[in-house]
This record gives C-alpha cells, structure tokens and sequence, in this order.
C-alpha cells in the first residue's frame, strides 16, 4: 500500500459521506414533492341545500376517509329533509302548512335550530329574521319565477314577518312549534352554519383529524392544514368574479362564512335584485356594506351573523361586533374614498388584504 | 487504483442512492410539466374526464349533457370555458375563462363543476 492512496482513503470517505448526505436530502425533498409521506386526501361533491357541497378530509386511512365522507353526505341529506323549505314532508314544510292552525311536533334538531334563530331574531333586532318566508317566497330569487312582487302583497307578507310570533315549546311528549296565520318559516339564512357543525362533529366523531366543509361558500376547517402553517381562505371579492378573492385569512378550527348581495340576484329594468332581505322592508337589503365575513368556532352563529349585519349595515352592525365575543369580522364597505376593508382587532395579524384597489382599516366605531 | 472490500461495498451504495435520486426526480420533472394545465370536469360529484390544457392549442368544443341539460364547453390555447348552457341563471358561462390552477365554473342545475386542478395559494373560497 502506498502512502498517497492511504493518506487519501480518509478524504475519500469523508467525501463519499457526504455526498451521499446530500443525495438522501434530495431524494428525501423529491419524494416529499411527489406526496409520498403526506397524509392521504379525500375528497367528495355533492348537491345539496340548493347548492354544492364540498368535504375535504385527511389522514392515513383512505377506507376509513371514505367513510367518513359518505356518513357526512347522508348526514346532509337528512337534515335537509328535516330544515329545507323546498321539501314537502320537511319538518319546517310541516310547521308552515299548519300556521295559524295547530302547533307542530318537529324533531330536536330542527327546533334547536329554530331557537337559535329566534335567539338571533333577538338580539339583531329582527335584522335577521327566520319568519320572512312569505317575503322569500314573493321575490322568487334563485327560481324561474323571480320578480319584483305586487306592493299590497309584499306589505302583507311583511307584516306575517315577525319572529315574536313563532314560538318554540318543550313539552312532556316533544318539541312544538307554533306559528303565526300565514307565516312561511324559511332557515335560508342560519341552515347551512347548522349542517356545517354538525358534519364537523360527525367528522370528529370518527376520528378524522383534519378536514375543510365547503356548504356553498359557508366553510369550516378544522385539524391541521395540509400546508405548513394554518388554513388559507380567499374572501370572495364582491365586485369580481367567483372565485376571485380580495383577501385571505389564515385560520385554524373555525367557520368562515361570507355575505353579499353578488351570490344571488335577478336584474329588472337595469337594476339588480338581490337575495338578502331587510325582514322590515321585505325589499333587498339597502346596505352601505359590500359583503361582510364573519369568522366564528360556530358556524351555525357565523351564518347568521353574517346575514344580519349585513342587513345592519356598517355602523349598528360594528356596534354589534363590539358587543361579542370570540367573532372576528371583515367588513367591506362601500364609502365616498373609495372601498375600505375593516377587520377587527383579534383577526388583524391573519388577514392579509390582496385587492390593490382596497384599503384595509381596523374596524372600530 | 486497486479497491479494498469496503470501497466496492461503499460505491455500491452510492451508486443505489444515485439511481434512486434519478428515478424519483425523473418522475417529478416528467409528471409536472409546468405549461400543461388539467382540467376535471365532474359531474354529480363524479370525475367525468379529464382535459389537457396546452398553451397554444387550437380551439375546440364538447357538449356535456345530464338529465336532458346540455353544458357546451370549449378549450383554447391552454384555457376552458363554458359557452353555452341551457340553466335559467347562465352563471356558469359567466364566469368565463378558466386558466389558473383552483379556478372553477359551476352549473349547479345541470351538476357540473369544471375545475382546474393543481397547487393553489389558499385552501378555499368563501362567497
């Protein structure tokens, strides 16, 4: 053995070292891009509650995934026959054929869902208001049939809106509600947070450890997000199209629910109507708000929330928002400088504003 | 040079670890193909097909149908589109060209979605 191959084995070594080190970092970085490693995706699509529903879930397990997501879409569709106004044999078709008549004996979920509503009715001052079915009804919007009701027939349906008519009672043999001669039930505006939760319990409940609910636009995450850090949501901006978002919040174990006249509309001698009421009016909500975002560990208080401020407009509804607890809020509102976006105060740091054409400002009165 | 048992051994090894690398990285570079969009069209819920999107291609149309509702959709120089649908509101020909990775068209009475699939900068949209 000479004496220059045994002085460079050491330095051979030490080079083969680390060029392997450095070729399983890559192969390691490489695979980690191809997915190997990462926690298995399961997706599913379904038409539900007049809308698309979308159920995201992760974990190891896709037979335990696909599971998981079948159970969340019969869940779905059973609580849309219990809450939907469009079905005949629902609980809520029940209580509205029998108004004025008799007190009806719905299921728990449907009256526990109704108080809540009332509970909103409440404390929003009727801004949100469950009993402004005949007003919905009237306007026809998301049917064929949409258009600007007769005056005389619309006052009357905004009369029969009022939610200190309908009553919910717990007795020894179940749970009955009473409503109002003529009042139509509509839960348009609190069923989707509902069914949200729900699916996010179901979901818990069988050990899926992360997920996204998407109920048209109503979303709830919850676990860890695929990506390093927290969940991203894009904020529909209200004067683009769908899919084009002005901000986005950075979240974790929420609901994300959005508002705004550009979901729903039908246009009119050159004006557009659009689907959120003033349940005082029985018109489309004359709001100084473009859309407002309400980020809640609720999604059931999010839904509502978010149709009532946005029938508020801006200055009761961040009165509002002052008023609770745990509610983030991105308001976007239309002023004479331009449109501003208000976010407040423990969401400030997780918004991050992408419009360049929108000003952010903290929402305070 | 001669080699010792442990160098062969050594090289063996490296030389795994170096086809190993090139195989993983051959299927990164082959599969991801950047100027190549994929879009899903779904229908009900279920993946009907699936369309390249190439940069430069030439225009072509395709009708998709369901329960006696009729989607036309059409592609173009890397980007989709629905032209025509036979729905009361028309929002998903409204929504126009589709070109980015996460955008999407949907037509819920005739239970299509179109959705470019690929990384996006957030998880979803809320509307």
């Amino acid at each position: 053995m000479s004496i220059k191959a045994g002085a460079s084995r050491p330095i051979l070594y030490l080079a083969a070292a680390a060029v392997t080190v450095l070729l399983m970092i890559m192969l390691y970085a490489a695979m980690g891009g191809l997915g190997w490693g990462a926690p298995k995706k399961v997706s599913g699509e379904s038409y539900r509650l007049g809308t698309i529903v979308r159920i995201t879930v992760y974990g190891d397990d896709t037979e335990k995934l696909n599971n998981a997501l079948d159970l969340s879409m019969k869940e779905i569709e059973r609580l849309e026959n219990l809450l939907s106004v469009n079905i005949p044999s629902s609980d809520i078709s029940l209580v509205n054929r029998a108004s004025g008549e008799y007190p009806v004996k719905v299921s728990e979920e449907t009256a526990v869902l109704l108080e809540r509503a009332l509970e909103w009715s409440e404390r929003t001052g009727g801004a949100f208001d469950p009993t402004v079915g005949k007003v919905v009804k009237l306007w026809g919007i998301g049917t064929e049939g949409a258009a600007i009701p007769d005056p005389e027939r619309l006052k009357e349906a905004v009369k029969l809106t009022d939610f200190k008519k309908t009553s919910v009672a717990h007795e020894g043999n179940g749970t009955f509600v009473r409503t109002a001669k003529g009042q139509r039930i509509d839960l348009g505006g609190i069923a989707k947070g509902y069914v949200t939760d729900k699916v996010r319990a179901l979901l818990i409940e069988e050990g899926i450890r992360s997920g996204l609910i998407d109920l048209g636009g109503n979303i709830a995450v919850f676990g860890n997000s695929p990506r390093p850090g927290k969940w991203k949501i894009g904020l529909q901006h209200p004067f683009m199209r769908r899919g084009e978002y002005f901000g986005i919040v950075e979240v974790s174990d929420v609901s994300v629910v959005t508002s705004g006249p550009y979901e729903r509309y039908f246009e009119s001698g050159g004006a557009k109507y659009h689907h959120i009421f003033d349940p005082l009016t029985g018109y489309p909500a004359q709001s100084d708000l473009a859309s407002v975002t309400i980020i809640s560990e609720d999604s059931t208080d999010a839904d509502a929330l978010s149709t009532a401020i946005f029938v508020m407009g801006f200055e009761k509804g961040i009165s509002l928002l002052h008023e609770l607890k745990n509610i983030e809020a991105v308001l976007v509102a239309k002023k004479t400088e331009g449109t501003i976006v208000y976010v407040t105060k423990g969401l400030s740091e997780n918004f991050i504003l992408k419009a360049p054409d929108m000003k952010k400002e903290p929402a305070v009165q | 040079m001669g080699m010792k048992r442990g160098d062969r051994a050594m090289l063996r090894i490296l030389i795994v670890i170096l086809m190993a690398s090139c195989v993983v990285w051959g299927i990164r570079f082959l599969t991801k193909a950047p100027d190549v969009l994929n879009a899903e069209i779904i229908q009900d819920g279920k993946l009907l097909r699936r369309v390249l999107l190439k940069k430069g291609d030439p225009a072509g149309e395709f009708a998709v149908e369901y329960k006696g509702g009729r989607n036309v959709l059409k592609t173009e120089d890397g980007k989709i589109a629905v032209i025509a649908s036979d729905c009361p509101d028309k929002d998903c020909v409204k929504r126009g060209w589709l070109q980015r990775p996460g955008d999407s068209a949907v037509c819920l009475p005739n239970r299509l979605v179109i959705r470019i699939s690929g990384k996006t900068e957030v998880d979803g949209v809320t509307w």
